[in-house]
């Protein structure tokens, strides 16, 4: 058996057409996952009261499930109890109605929150305590400092770490497939199904992912070198 | 007029500043000589509130506030009274010279961008800084940088400066250059206090001198009858310790 | 509500699910070994930039990174009998399936540790080299005595967060039918239409996992370091 090359090419730019979508599906949870991620690193970094510990845990024990697990738990939880939930609501909507694909970014958002977090986290506390301390001794409060020195260095320090997060969250939205949305290696599995090249379609799928990668590696160099302009020694 | 009453401050289980007294009149260079581990650091920071002592009261002008139940205004106050300068510098490092000068002005004490820019150059002229204005501090060496963490202390304009082991981090060639600008700063009238190790300094430019050790203040008193004529024992051993034969640079 | 979950069933489905733990283990182990061995290779070719290997290797790990696991765990499946056939006219179709799982996950290994591994052993200053070489010690034995063993501390935080997430990465192997922790619940939900218990139960192995590894990590760290 030989390997067709020539189908390899033809899925691979009928997938193409997927990027979009598959790129949205990483896309949203990052951001989000910077917006709370980053109130989340906040408040356990600062011990807010009460909040701290819960916050603790729930970012823990989420970190510690694989991916699939919690897209596989909320896809059940979906099927199984979306209609009773939305009849206790009142509302018309039924779980058949719903686009897999809000399911499948709620689940990669659920993923993305805690583990940006962590990273955040990471980020702020490398900051040296001399920069907080530097920054009250010439009056300012806790939040003009996070805004004006730490948050600005910290984004700096973050930016290789987002850039394998944001690669990581690609790699595990691949596995939203199962749950039926129509990204790159169902459309190439789809593709694939009337002509027996299976092989080929995987083949392409990994193709279009490895350069979806590199695409944002370079994205992120690119954000390094300029916002670092602060970091460089001349001379 | 500052004075700081019966401070304590303990780390855990250890009591590191264990009641101590100052007084300071407008113009003062107070400068607080000890050994390692004598809380004088420390208690410096107490007094910007970056450590927070457990008793102790601290007046500036007329102003009092009690350390332990200071509210977040109070502290806001007290820090808009007292410049720092770090040991370390701690320049923002993602800000140039004169942004990092500006900060405080800019943000902090909300002037206008303008208004903020002049002072700030003023005081970047002051240290010997103003052509270095656009730089980033990881393009200044240690002296430099601590110059303008200097500068960007007497921006503010504050009651009294305070000045945690401003040259221990500095090459030994730079030391001299950084005690001659503090020195011309205090010629200037500005009130300050002094951590340090620099006995030749303490000689020259203070008129007060405290000695810690074990975090209590174990003398005080004018340069000429603490060095020349020290009453405790614990005064002499340091002294005999720490004094060179001869002073080991003219200031 | 007794529909939707029920600790009863999850007590139940514990002991099936614990029992297929051990082929999971089984394919960390082989995960780690392998890829130690054949990531230090890779790094070692990354570093003396050994022509035409090292590209191949540069090629390699980037397509490691960057392609989900689940499409690399499909291509070797599909592909590696292919590849076989095409070289030594060996039909492998008949293997079990476990061995190909085995295969990509040896493979993702190294592409993930030859990074960490290059860093690290860059990572000790030359001086180390040097001063190796100026009392006398021969090429290979300043690697083995002094480079490497300052290398390994310095790689073991980073194999540690790996190796965490190695497990985690094994719960893709039951799309291939593998019966690990994942593909027993696949199956008694199969048999039951209960899945959710069995999440439940395999969250709780994860995060014992999690708590287990990152402890014992954190502990060697520490005892590695010296008080540095």
């Amino acid at each position: 058996m030989n390997i067709r090359y020539d189908q390899i090419i033809k899925t691979f730019f009928y997938s193409a057409h997927y990027v979009p979508i598959t790129l949205l599906i990483a896309f949203v949870p990052v951001v989000l996952g910077l917006i709370f991620g980053s109130l989340i690193a906040i408040g356990r970094i600062y011990r807010v009261k009460i909040v701290s510990p819960i916050l603790d845990f729930i970012v823990l024990f989420i970190n510690a499930l694989p991916g699939p697990i919690i897209i596989l738990v909320l896809i059940t939880v979906f099927n199984q109890g979306f209609d009773s939930f939305a009849k206790m609501l009142h509302l018309a909507i039924r779980a058949k109605n719903v686009n897999v694909i809000y399911v499948g970014i709620l689940a990669m958002t659920i993923i993305s929150i805690p583990a940006l977090s962590e990273s955040i986290r990471g980020a702020l506390l490398s900051i040296d305590q001399g920069q907080y301390e530097a920054g009250y001794s010439v009056g300012l409060s806790k939040f003009q400092v996070l805004q004006r020195i730490v948050l600005p260095q910290a984004f700096l320090v973050l930016i290789p770490t987002l850039c394998g997060d944001v690669i990581g969250t690609l790699k595990g939205s691949s596995f939203l497939f199962i749950i039926g949305v129509m990204d790159i290696i169902n459309s190439a599995l789809k593709f694939a199904t009337s002509s027996y090249c299976i092989l080929e379609a995987y083949i392409a799928a990994a193709l279009l992912y490895w350069l979806m990668s590199i695409f944002i590696e370079n994205i992120f160099r690119l954000l390094e070198h300029q916002m670092g302009k602060h970091r460089r020694v001349l001379g | 007029m500052i004075e700081i009453k019966n401070l304590h401050k303990s780390f855990g289980k250890n009591e590191i500043v264990r009641g101590v007294d100052v007084q300071v009149n407008k113009g003062d260079v107070v400068v607080i000589l000890g050994p390692s581990g004598s809380g004088k650091t420390t208690f410096l920071r107490c007094l910007n509130f970056l450590e927070r002592a457990e008793e102790g009261e601290i007046t500036i002008d007329d102003v009092s506030v009690k350390f332990k139940q200071a509210s977040k205004k109070d502290i806001f106050n007290i820090r808009k009274k007292i410049g720092f300068v770090f040991q370390n510098h701690n320049l923002f490092a993602n800000k140039t010279a004169i942004e990092n000068v500006m900060e405080g002005l800019i943000t902090a004490r909300k002037m206008s961008k303008k208004q903020s820019e002049e002072i700030a150059l003023e005081a970047l002229k002051k240290v010997g800084m103003e052509e270095k204005r656009d730089s980033y501090p990881c393009q200044l060496s240690g002296g430099q940088q601590q110059r303008v963490g200097i500068a960007r202390a007497v921006a503010l304009n504050p009651e009294v400066i305070l000045f945690d082991e401003p040259t221990s981090a500095l090459d030994p060639e730079l030391v001299g250059e950084t005690l001659r600008l503090i020195k011309s700063i205090a010629k200037e009238g500005i009130t300050m206090i002094v951590v340090t190790h620099e006995i030749s300094f303490a000689q020259d430019v203070a008129n007060q001198v405290i000695f810690m050790a074990d975090g209590v203040v174990v003398e005080k008193g004018e340069p000429n009858t603490f060095f020349l004529n020290p009453k405790e024992e614990r005064t002499k051993t340091f002294l005999q310790r720490i004094l060179p034969e001869e002073p080991m640079y003219n200031l | 509500m007794f529909e939707f979950f029920s600790f009863h069933r999850m007590l139940e489905f514990f002991p099936k699910i614990i029992s297929c733990f051990p082929i999971t283990l089984s394919i960390v182990v082989v995960g780690i070994v392998a890829g130690i061995f054949f990531g230090t290779v890779l790094a070692f070719i990354r570093i003396y930039h050994v022509p035409l290997l090292n590209q191949l290797a540069f090629l390699f790990i980037s397509f490691i990174r960057g392609t989900p696991i689940i499409v690399q765990l499909f291509v070797v499946y599909y592909g590696l009998p292919v590849l076989f056939e095409n070289i030594t006219g060996i039909n492998i179709d008949r293997i079990d399936k476990f061995y190909f799982v085995l295969v990509t996950y040896a493979l993702n290994e190294a592409g993930f540790l030859a990074e960490i591994i290059r860093a690290s052993i860059l990572a000790v200053p030359i001086g180390q080299t040097e001063a190796g070489y100026a009392v006398g010690l021969s090429g290979f034995d300043t690697f083995r005595k002094i480079v490497m063993p300052q290398a390994a501390r310095l790689a073991l935080p980073a194999v540690g967060v790996d190796m965490i997430n190695l497990f985690k990465s094994t719960s893709l192997a039951y799309l291939l039918g593998i019966m690990d922790i994942v593909g027993k619940v696949q199956a008694i939900g199969a048999n039951t239409y209960h899945y959710l218990e069995g999440y439940a139960c395999t969250a709780i192995i994860f995060v014992v996992i999690n708590f287990v590894l990152g402890t014992t990590f954190k502990y060697v760290n520490k005892k590695l370091s010296y008080g540095a």
